[in-house]
């Protein structure tokens, strides 16, 4: 029998990326230096909450998450 | 993806997270205490405090800092000096033998301007207290070299359930929107998109912290690699000769002037006495830090006669104990203030909920299957 084959989106790794990489960024910047680069560090590395404080403000006003694109 | 490749990457992440979830969940929980053990510490005890004095106060020589110790704490030896970079102090550890025990050493902050005691580690209160044993349960489990690799092994674990996570990421998402919690539907698939969600937006940084976290359960051996060749190639004309008695050390205070002279534009970090795991047994090994904040982790030990004062090594770091000094601030998260604390400790609690959720998926799976084998065998009997 012939295995089905599933083919994934590569968008599906696009904002996955975009935070890893802004994430590993602020980590690795705020260990340069202080003041500016300490702000980048907060920010690169908190950027990967913002989709989870996304959904949970959605979820608290009530709108469904379901978006099913099959 | 073909099917097939699909179940064995689940196979994969389901059974190296099943073996480390426990343990990394326990490495998680004792964690968040321990992001924040120097705001606890100076809570529950107090940071040292020296008196107000004028700003132009000569400093004491260091020697008188380790005569200071040695009063207080008679019959030890002293191991390790460190220095303190807001206040005049330095701390000076003694013990009575020279690679004491845990708990065997005690740690005495000395005021550099008047050689007087500032605060001791024998005032430890229940907060430190527990605190010391949170610490010991994240970094050994009390098993010393043992656990320490124990616990190694799991994040080595935890790393590749990280990856397999990954691969499984895209067939599983395939259909849906980035960060889609699909509140309508059962708990199972709400806990399933929560820990997708969780797991691949926090991917970076658990990758970062567990990676490091790996690489300092290796510490003490490759402490003693570096000590068995880089530190022996250094102090191989002190080979034969035999351990320098603590009566007869030099001045420490000498030796961190000639360390200074040899590496302009760095700090001593702190200074092991001859004996301990840190130096040679003829030696002050005065380990130099950067004076930038990009080069403040990366150590240069200089190897000081203990007799004639004078420098007789001076090297940097190989590329293993480089690595190794850098993983603690990516694994501790200490080294952006505050804001970062809160965010590795909000990052911290995200793990935890992966670990739990992927747990709790485990749980409903097996729940679901039982009940479905015992419809069948129902239809069948």
């Amino acid at each position: 029998m012939k295995a089905q084959r599933i083919i994934s989106r590569p968008s599906v790794f696009g904002w996955p990326i975009l935070i890893g990489v802004l994430g590993v960024g602020g980590i690795v910047v705020g260990l340069l230096g202080e003041g500016v680069l300490d702000w980048l560090c907060w920010a690169g590395t908190g950027i990967a909450l913002i989709p989870v404080g996304r959904v949970l403000s959605r979820r608290s006003s009530g709108r469904s998450e379901t978006r099913d694109k099959g | 993806m073909k099917s097939g490749t699909i179940r064995a990457w689940h196979v994969v992440h389901k059974w190296t997270s099943l073996v480390c979830t426990v343990f990394l969940l326990m490495l998680c929980i004792t964690g968040l205490p321990l992001i924040f053990h120097d705001e606890i510490d100076a809570l529950a005890e107090g940071e040292p405090r020296v008196p107000a004095m004028a700003t132009d106060t000569p400093l004491r020589s260091y020697d008188d800092m380790v005569t200071t110790a040695m009063r207080l704490n008679p019959g030890e030896r002293p191991l390790f000096m460190s220095f303190y970079e807001d206040i005049p102090a330095v701390n000076v550890t003694t013990a009575k033998s020279a690679q004491p025990g845990d708990g065997e050493y005690t740690i005495t902050a000395i005021d550099l301007r008047t050689a007087e005691p500032i605060g001791s580690s024998d005032e430890v209160g229940t907060v430190g207290m527990i605190m010391e044993v949170i610490l010991r349960l994240h970094v050994d489990l009390f098993a010393d070299l043992p656990g320490k690799l124990f616990l190694g092994f799991m994040g080595f674990l935890f790393l590749i359930a990280t990856i397999s996570g990954v691969v499984l990421y895209a067939p599983f998402m395939r259909k849906l929107d980035f960060a889609t919690v699909r509140h309508d539907r059962s708990a199972q698939t709400r806990w399933l998109d929560w820990h997708n969600l969780l797991g691949i937006v926090t991917l970076a940084w658990v990758s970062i912290v567990g990676l490091t976290g790996v690489i300092n359960t290796l510490s003490d051996p490759m402490f003693d690699f570096w000590r068995a060749n880089q530190l022996a190639e250094l102090i191989a004309p002190y080979k034969d000769l035999d351990p320098v008695p603590v009566e007869q050390f030099g001045s420490v205070h000498k030796a961190l002037e000639t360390a200074r002279a040899a590496a302009p534009g760095t700090q001593p970090q702190f200074v092991a006495f001859p004996g301990t795991r840190f130096s040679s047994e003829h030696h002050f090994a005065v380990w130099m830090r950067g004076g930038t904040a990009a080069t403040a982790e990366l150590l240069t030990p200089a190897l000081i006669d203990t007799k004639t004062g004078e420098l007789t090594a001076m090297r940097t770091m190989p590329w293993y104990m480089l690595a190794l000094r850098l993983s603690q601030p990516f694994h501790f998260g200490d080294y952006a203030g505050l804001p970062l604390k809160i965010l590795w400790a909000l990052l911290d609690i995200a793990a935890i909920i992966i670990l739990w959720s992927g747990l709790k998926l485990w749980l409903g799976k097996r729940k679901e299957r039982n009940s479905a084998a015992r419809v069948s065998t129902q239809v069948l009997a």
